[in-house]
């Protein structure tokens, strides 16, 4: 343990568990897993439905976390640099995939339904999002992909596009498609709060 | 540019990812008119609307790190070719393999090595238990101890605690006494006075005097600890802190009594709350750092509190059961 700079500072000590890791400690890497796992599993799915497939990933990413375990520098957060892993992976695998589901699919899942009803703001709001949230579920793989990488994780439409190899304008393209899908599943459109017509009034025009 | 450009540059816009020049056609496009404006209020919602969307299914930790270790496994071990002519090798191998696990089985599942005794103390608020050197042992209520009757012979004095307690360990350096924990390390003393506690979520050890090394389970060590320091592990940050005690109290479930040294009066209150488990407020904020020196020895807490209040005329209110507070005051 020569080499080891551990600091006990009364503010941010380091991570026990990352160093324990280093030292080949692998109570400290399934203790690792039991903290992140479900969180990488919750970032990929949004992206890549497929139990087995998310599954798949999130594990690789703490095989490969205790093979770099002597190696490791993190300088983030451990979270951020767990979850950018496995976004990663995500985007290889469906670089991967891609003449199967990069290939666009023109058909849609049918909106769900909803005729005009009475109903407070309130209930709107929450009826807003499950009705968005279930329109995302319908949206054919790539468009999701796309939209859930480009929504959720922060990364450019030109950083999307070298990652999965297709022309920023693909991207794009996908992005509206799954915009105006969304849309289409908002009919409670009709009462829409006059503060958010300010926000954005402001937000844009400065 | 059509309407669906601008939908983009609704989404660009959002997600901060948008050049100046295209902020400045949305803004514009968005003045135009109000079906124009409308348009850009719904992408806006949806797209702030769609960022709570969260996906999961139910897991099997235990399953899924077993297959991450089985990967683990297969990278670091190169397929093993087994030999036709081998298999006496492999008999062999499997009868040591029995033997380990009745082995391994035995030292799991029997009794704990090393100990042949146990105490605990269960209806006294603390327990005291010499050990066959000298040492003393103080055991909270709720907490037992694993020990040996006779440290002779043995290289080093051990034991193993389960919960809080106090340790006036006898002075032997050829003989280092160490306090095994229940799940996170061990705690090595050379004739030393010290505190170990151990909650659900943290282990903490407190010196009194002397010198001690708190040792992880994973084989990191503090610093060697000294009197007044205390080092606590908190299991699920994975962090170990060694700061400086704030209280002179936090053995006083040991001591029996109550230490105020130039003490502010906040936490003399605090210690007085932990130790007669009440709730005591202050509501006067220019008393709170007051200076309080005080020896307290089996005192029931209404002397206490009169003593305070005729010392810094404060006015103590009952409020509720087990709650006080003191109003007015004014520091000497």
């Amino acid at each position: 343990m020569q080499n080891k700079k551990i600091s006990f500072l009364a503010e941010n000590s380091g991570n026990i568990w990352l160093e324990a890791l280093r030292d080949g400690d692998e109570k400290a890497l399934q203790q690792l897993f039991d903290q992140h796992y479900p969180l990488l599993i919750g970032d990929i799915y949004r992206i890549l439905p497929d139990e087995d497939t998310c599954k798949d990933l999130a594990q690789e990413v703490f095989v490969e976390l205790w093979r770099k375990r002597a190696d490791l520098d993190i300088h983030t957060s451990l979270r951020a640099y767990l979850r950018r892993a496995a976004v990663n992976r995500a985007l290889n695998h469906l670089k991967v995939q891609r003449r199967t589901v990069l290939e666009d699919t023109e058909t849609f899942a049918d909106a769900p339904d909803n005729s005009a009803q009475e109903i407070s703001i309130r209930e709107n709001q929450e009826k807003m999002e499950r009705d968005l949230h279930a329109a995302i579920d319908t949206l054919p793989e790539k468009c999701r992909a796309v939209f859930a990488l480009s929504r959720f994780e922060n990364l450019s439409h030109k950083e999307i596009a070298e990652r999965l190899g297709i022309s920023v304008k693909t991207i794009e393209n996908q992005i509206t498609k799954a915009m105006k899908v969304l849309r289409e599943a908002l009919t409670v459109l009709a009462v829409l709060s006059p503060t958010v017509i300010l926000w954005l009034k402001w937000y844009i025009l400065g | 540019m059509k309407e669906n450009d601008f939908i983009l540059l609704v989404f660009k816009q959002l997600s901060g990812d948008i050049t100046a020049a295209e902020t400045l056609l949305l803004g514009d496009w968005i003045s135009q008119s109000p079906e124009n404006e409308r348009i850009a209020n719904e992408y806006s919602l949806v797209w702030e609307k769609s960022g709570t969307y969260q996906k999961q299914f139910s897991l099997n930790l235990e399953a899924d790190f077993a297959e991450v270790q089985a990967r683990i496994r297969a990278e670091e071990q190169p397929t093993i070719k087994v030999s036709f002519f081998s298999t006496r090798l492999l008999r062999i191998a499997a009868a040591l393999a029995l033997l380990l696990l009745a082995v391994w089985g035995y030292s799991t599942f029997g009794p704990s090595q090393h100990y042949d005794s146990v105490a605990s103390a269960q209806q006294e608020v603390k327990q005291l238990l010499a050990l066959s050197d000298g040492t003393q042992v103080w055991l909270r209520q709720g907490s037992s101890l694993e020990y040996v009757k006779s440290f002779d012979g043995k290289k080093t004095r051990q034991v193993k605690l389960k919960g809080e307690a106090y340790f006036e360990v006898a002075h032997d350096p050829q003989h280092p006494f160490k306090v095994e924990l229940e799940k996170d390390g061990t705690v090595e003393v050379l004739g030393t006075q010290f505190n170990v506690k151990q909650t659900e979520n943290a282990t903490t050890v407190l010196v009194r005097s002397g010198n001690v090394q708190y040792t992880l389970e994973s084989g990191v060590k503090s610093p060697v600890l000294q009197a007044n320091q205390v080092a606590v592990f908190d299991r699920n940050a994975g962090t170990l802190r060694v700061s400086n005690k704030t209280s002179l109290n936090e053995l006083s479930w040991q001591t029996g009594g109550l230490e105020f040294v130039k003490t502010p009066l906040s936490q003399v209150l605090l210690d007085l709350e932990k130790f007669y488990n009440v709730k005591i407020s202050l509501p006067n904020k220019a008393m709170a750092d007051c200076p309080h020196s005080a020896l307290l020895s089996k005192q029931s807490l209404n002397n206490v509190l009169e003593g305070l209040a005729v010392a810094y005329q404060l006015k103590v209110n009952v409020v509720g059961p087990g709650e006080y507070l003191l109003s007015g005051g004014m520091c000497r």
